[in-house]
């Protein structure tokens, strides 16, 4: 067991590589904020460390409506060769990476912690998987385990090296609002998701944007404002009559429960429910909490 | 000299007919109870001489034996009081009672009849031992009376038992009791507003016998959607209602506030239940909870907070339709045939799935919350279906446009799917959808070839388990049943799926 332990350590060891300010590789922008680190640590694929970086971050507890738009940006982003950043945390942190990933992009994830370990612990299936196809970064030599004080410091990273930061959810006091700020300080642009005003998820984000902060209304704000072209229409995919009667509802009511969707359609629940499951299975909607909307593709 | 008379005793719910023998001898005056007999009867013969003298007769000053057969199976309960005053009083006055004729109760000492625990059962055994007129006390004559085809003879004192007996002032028979008064609920799934999908899942649940799992937050409504489950089961058969009464007799809870079992039993037992109380079992073997709901409901309102060992220890009894107690030299069986509906909030606070409010939990919080509720026990349970808030527009604007569904439509429905069910299964072990096993499952639940398609695709789309495919099957089962259909159709597969959670769901996969 011991030897076990010991020999993924030395596995990880190996694999960790480290750049100093100044070096060709290390980021461009991230040198030019006044306190960027002198080394960073990292495993993974080096050349993202070149690549166009914008950061997609959020708080840790979430909603459907707020993982579903980091996947979103972050997947739209991620086809178009962006390199999308984030803190790995766990809610839109976590979502972003995902996305990106799923797109068959890259992401960063720059840690508060040292790029050997997983913190939270829940994401180490994510970490390997960035580890493997994006990159794991930090300032922090390996062993730091993670520290409160850590993570507001790591955030100037987020936002140093990226040339946008777009808060997608955040809570009224959310490590994210520390990372617009810096963004803000470091002279770098900001975007916030508007959402919901009745719900305490985005008080922080409908905050930013009172402030002045640009909202973004779709993906293709993100993409324009990035001078990056704009996603063209899918493809419908071929739906029988009654199956698009219920894309288009949810399409333009956003998420709903069966029983709305019942009540808009004056239908039964057994006639309604094996086409939503039908929709499901096709990837076409998708369900959490016992609500429906459109997959995001 | 020998006197025989009929009575009764309890195992479990079943009864067995028992011959009282006393004999009364002359020599050194002595009473003594010999079969088995436990510390409630033998206590009888100090109640017995001043309950008789009370009443009027003398006592023998002789050497009296009382043996209760058969001697060789415990007798407990002080139902026995009565036949063995009875019996030393026939002896002493000369009186030959008829041999068709039982009794059973308590004696106070001032010669009343008191009411016993169990008459009901003790009742029906004696109903097929032969017995024609049954001799007990005045408050048990209600909950006896649902028997048709055996005279009832309630009386209050035991002067009034040895009067009818010695044909000197007859005890008129009783008649007419609450037992035959029609089913009846106070609920109903009329007064549910909205929730039509979650109806829709208690009516698929309910026509074939599944265990389901409801989830939502505070409030929802699984507690009112539970409690209206009964009366869409279909209406109480006469012997379904005798076992039943039987069970609530036997725990005592049949009394003048509740003589009669008016419909299918709902249970809902609180969180700090013990096995014994959920089970069934203690020193003087007592049926539990779970026996209480029998051919009913058993609710276990927010499952998580339940001693995980109590629930694990539901699931060989709920899957083989009786509890099983072993006691001093025999084993005591409670019938257990309930359909078990449990109920969670989604995390430990309640707010995961709640759009407005903050979700306080952490990490490590939602993965006990799911540890909870992924027992040996909730993982048996085939349907998992999620609860939300109505909308308020359905609150305040009741029925626009549509009536909500009633208990009596769903229970016609759930009818003709249970006769499609028997009428399949006849012949076989199986009774219903819910209760197939791996072989069943097989053998009943033939898929064609586009169904087969269609499960391959939910099996990788949706990373079904082994056990969550069968469990599929089994609910689309029904959901043909309700259709009135003979085979599963995709259609029934499609919806059979929506009865799961997704890891997104419980929290798992909050990113």
């Amino acid at each position: 067991m011991d030897r076990r332990i010991e020999n993924k350590d030395r596995r990880i060891e190996n694999m960790i590589r480290t750049v100093s300010a100044g070096q060709p590789l290390y980021p461009a922008m991230l040198q030019d904020i006044r306190d960027h680190p002198k080394t960073l640590y990292y495993i993974g694929r080096e050349e993202l460390l070149k690549e166009r970086c914008v950061s997609v971050v959020g708080s840790r507890t979430t909603t459907n409506y707020g993982r579903n738009t980091a996947r979103a940006i972050a997947g739209a982003l991620a086809e178009r060769g962006i390199a999308v950043v984030s803190g790995m945390a766990s809610g839109i942190d976590s979502c972003a990476h995902r996305g990106a990933l799923e797109a068959g992009g890259g992401t960063i994830a720059v840690l508060g912690t040292g790029v050997d370990i997983c913190y939270p612990r829940e994401n180490a299936q994510l970490k390997e998987a960035i580890q493997s196809r994006g990159l794991i970064l930090s300032e922090y030599p390996p062993g730091t385990p993670a520290a409160r004080y850590h993570f507001p410091q790591r955030n100037r990273i987020i936002s140093g090296m990226s040339e946008l930061t777009i808060v997608v959810q955040a809570r009224l006091r959310s490590g994210a609002l520390i990372t617009a700020e810096l963004a803000a300080d470091q002279g770098r642009d900001v975007l916030a998701v508007p959402g919901n005003i009745d719900s305490q998820y985005n008080i922080g984000t409908n905050q930013l944007i009172r402030e002045g902060v640009q909202a973004v209304t779709s993906v293709n704000d993100v993409l324009e404002y990035l001078g990056l072209p704009r996603a063209g229409q899918r493809p419908m995919p071929s739906l029988s009559e009654s199956e698009a009667q219920i894309y288009r509802l949810l399409a333009e009511g956003g998420e709903m429960s069966p029983d709305e969707l019942c009540l808009r359609l004056s239908r039964q629940p057994r006639y309604l429910l094996p086409i939503l499951s039908s929709l499901e299975l096709k990837g076409i909607i998708t369900s959490a909490a016992g609500k429906f909307f459109l997959a995001k593709r | 000299m020998l006197m025989k008379i009929q009575t009764a005793s309890l195992t479990g719910v079943e009864g067995y007919p028992v011959t009282v023998e006393t004999d009364l001898r002359r020599g050194m005056p002595d009473f003594s109870v010999v079969g088995l007999a436990d510390t409630t009867i033998r206590e009888s013969c100090k109640r017995l001489r001043p309950a008789i003298m009370n009443s009027g007769y003398s006592f023998p000053n002789e050497r009296i034996t009382v043996n209760l057969v058969p001697a060789d199976r415990p007798k407990e309960g002080s139902h026995f009081d009565l036949p063995i005053a009875l019996s030393i009083i026939f002896l002493m006055e000369g009186i030959v009672p008829p041999g068709d004729t039982a009794f059973l109760g308590e004696v106070s000492l001032d010669g009343t009849v008191n009411p016993v625990q169990g008459a009901l059962p003790l009742a029906i055994s004696l109903r097929a031992a032969g017995i024609r007129s049954i001799i007990l006390p005045a408050e048990n004559a209600e909950e006896a009376g649902i028997l048709r085809d055996v005279r009832i003879l309630p009386v209050k004192t035991i002067r009034q038992a040895v009067d009818h007996i010695s044909g000197s002032r007859p005890v008129p028979a009783f008649r007419g009791g609450q037992g035959q008064a029609p089913e009846a609920y106070d609920v109903d799934y009329s007064q549910v507003i909205g929730q039509e999908s979650a109806k829709r899942a208690m009516m698929i649940a309910a026509a074939g016998n599944h265990g389901m799992l409801m989830m939502g937050g505070p409030g929802c409504g699984k507690t009112m959607l539970a409690r209206r489950l009964p009366t869409i089961l279909p209406p109480l058969s006469y012997e379904e209602r005798l076992e039943i009464m039987g069970i609530y007799s036997v725990a005592g809870l049949l009394g003048p506030g509740m003589p009669v079992i008016k419909g299918r039993p709902f249970r809902s037992p609180h969180q700090s239940i013990t096995m014994a109380g959920l089970v069934g079992g203690g020193a003087r073997a007592k049926p539990g909870e779970l026996s209480l709901a029998h051919r009913g409901v058993l609710f276990l309102d927010e499952l998580g907070e339940f001693d995980s060992r109590v629930i694990d220890a539901l699931r060989q009894p709920v899957e083989e339709g009786l509890v099983r107690i072993m006691r001093r030299q025999e084993e005591v069986i409670f019938p257990a045939r309930v359909m078990v509906v449990v109920a969670s909030n989604p995390c430990k606070c309640g707010y995961l799935w709640d759009e407005k409010r903050i979700c306080t939990c952490t990490g490590g919080q939602l993965a006990s919350h799911r540890r909870r509720l992924a027992g040996p026990f909730s993982d048996r349970i085939d349907m998992h279906i999620k609860i939300l808030p109505v909308a308020e527009k359905e609150i305040f604007a009741p029925g626009e446009g549509r009536k909500p569904v009633s208990s009596e439509d769903m229970r016609r429905q759930v009818c003709l799917a249970m006769q499609r069910q028997e009428d399949r299964y006849r012949g076989s072990r199986y009774r219903s959808n819910g209760g197939l096993d791996e072989t069943g499952i097989r053998r009943f639940c033939v898929l064609d070839e586009p169904c087969r398609k269609k499960m391959k695709e939910a099996f990788s789309g949706m990373d079904l388990t082994m056990r969550g495919y069968h469990k599929v099957l089994k609910i689309a089962m029904t959901i043909a049943d309700l259709e009135g259909k003979d085979g599963i159709e995709p259609d029934h597969l499609s919806e059979a799926l929506m009865y799961r959670f997704s890891e997104e769901d419980i929290g798992k996969r909050r990113s």
